[in-house]
């Protein structure tokens, strides 16, 4: 049950953070759709970014600007950004719970939330990736998602980059709809390689191994995959519900094996 | 806080709590299609469509309703009887627990794709949980609903 004892609905990004700013223990809002899964909550002073007009997706020449408010739904359909990646999006988001929850769940609060289940930050990861903070500016999500913030902020858009666009989402399931067991990303682009392991179950991480490994390589061949694949059982594997670490462990070389071949595939 | 709704095209005037959701604004006030099931985002029995988009009204706050266009089982009971005619036909009614909100979805689904393949089809109803039926029978009645192969 979640109880919210006062509910501040402000119009503007400043109104926002003037309430952020000025409470202490506020608790900012924006799908909502996770707090859900909370058995008992109680918030005494929730902020709701509902109403900041932070919703959509605007293509520009070099990068996609998607607002924090932007639904999954909308990004797992919207044509322009599905058309420049090849569908790495819709692939990457299609598996979650249901429409009904991504017509809910944001982007932004994904994110911001650093939530270690999260599908959509492993695809972000291993593509070119800015995040436009109300005070902070602009920081790479891959730093973010490493360190977080040590403010308050409010985050207001992701900006994904044009530049790198051969990419791949794998990931396990139990059943379709459920929460992703283990998932990993990778991209290529001018034979450079990028690899994320996500849901292990902690936040994701880029698999540096095994990214030295494909971006020294003269050829990537069956020795080489191998041994990136060797490479990234090295991460941490961690146990929970939905799966031990032994066995995220064995399924990491399978997930990156598949996403290897795919952009090797995707640059043919 | 009191908000205003347009429900299946009637504007009505809800007195609303802060952490109330729309299940629990909408069941209150007689609509009692929508079911709660899991009340955790989960199974998609509280499916109701804002705006025309399936939303799970379990976890959709009611403040953030404000001036939108909702639509329950009731509001489309034309279309709802006639996709329930082929899944009975398929007999795929079961407890009829979860057909409201499979009703719903896929009302959403017929407006929103073009032709849907069957991988479609799942993908797009694979928020709406059913533990009678194996989904098989769904699925047929589904796509004569939808007029695909």
């Amino acid at each position: 049950m979640i109880r919210i004892k006062n509910l501040y609905k402000p119009k503007t990004v400043e109104e926002a953070w003037e309430l952020y700013s000025g409470r202490k223990k506020a608790k900012l809002i924006a799908g909502g759709a996770f707090l859900r899964l909370s058995k008992d909550l109680y918030i005494g002073e929730a902020i709701d970014l509902f109403d900041l007009n932070l919703n959509g997706i605007k293509e520009t020449e070099d990068a996609f600007t998607v607002g924090a408010m932007t639904s999954l739904r909308q990004l797992e359909t919207d044509v322009s950004l599905n058309s420049h990646f090849n569908n790495y999006f819709a692939v990457a988001l299609e598996n979650i719970v249901g429409v009904q929850l991504r017509n809910i769940a944001t982007i932004g609060a994904s994110v911001y939330s650093r939530y270690g289940f999260s599908d959509i930050i492993t695809a972000l990861m291993v593509l070119n990736v800015e995040l436009d903070f109300y005070k902070r500016g602009r920081m790479s999500l891959v730093e973010y998602i490493e360190k977080g913030l040590t403010d308050k902020d409010i985050l207001l858009e992701i900006i994904i980059k044009k530049d790198i666009k051969n990419a791949a989402f794998k990931m396990m399931r139990n059943s379709m709809g459920d929460y992703a067991i283990l998932n990993c990303g990778v991209s290529c682009s001018d034979d450079r390689y990028k690899v994320s392991i996500g849901a292990r179950p902690g936040r994701t991480v880029l698999a540096e191994g095994s990214m030295e490994i494909l971006n020294n390589a003269k050829k990537i061949d069956d020795k080489k995959i191998n041994e990136a694949c060797n490479a990234v059982e090295e991460l941490v594997y961690g146990s929970n519900i939905l799966g031990s670490g032994s066995y995220r462990k064995a399924m990491s070389r399978v997930l990156l094996k598949r996403g290897i071949m795919e952009v090797l595939e995707n640059d043919n | 806080m009191i908000i205003n709704l347009k429900v299946n095209g009637e504007n009505i005037k809800v007195e609303v709590k802060e952490d109330e959701y729309l299940s629990e604004t909408l069941r209150k006030n007689g609509y009692k299609s929508i079911k709660r099931g899991c009340d955790k985002s989960t199974c998609g029995a509280c499916t109701v469509l804002v705006d025309s988009q399936p939303v799970l009204s379990c976890s959709y706050f009611s403040h953030r309703a404000e001036g939108k266009s909702i639509t329950t089982l009731e509001g489309v009971q034309a279309e709802a009887e006639k996709l329930g005619e082929y899944i009975v036909n398929e007999g795929a009614d079961q407890c009829g627990f979860c057909t409201p909100s499979l009703a719903l979805s896929t009302i959403a689904m017929k407006k929103e794709l073009d032709n849907p393949t069957e991988e479609d089809i799942k993908h797009y109803i694979n928020g709406n949980l059913c533990r009678c039926t194996g989904y098989e029978a769904q699925m047929k009645g589904i796509k004569k609903y939808l007029e695909v192969e």
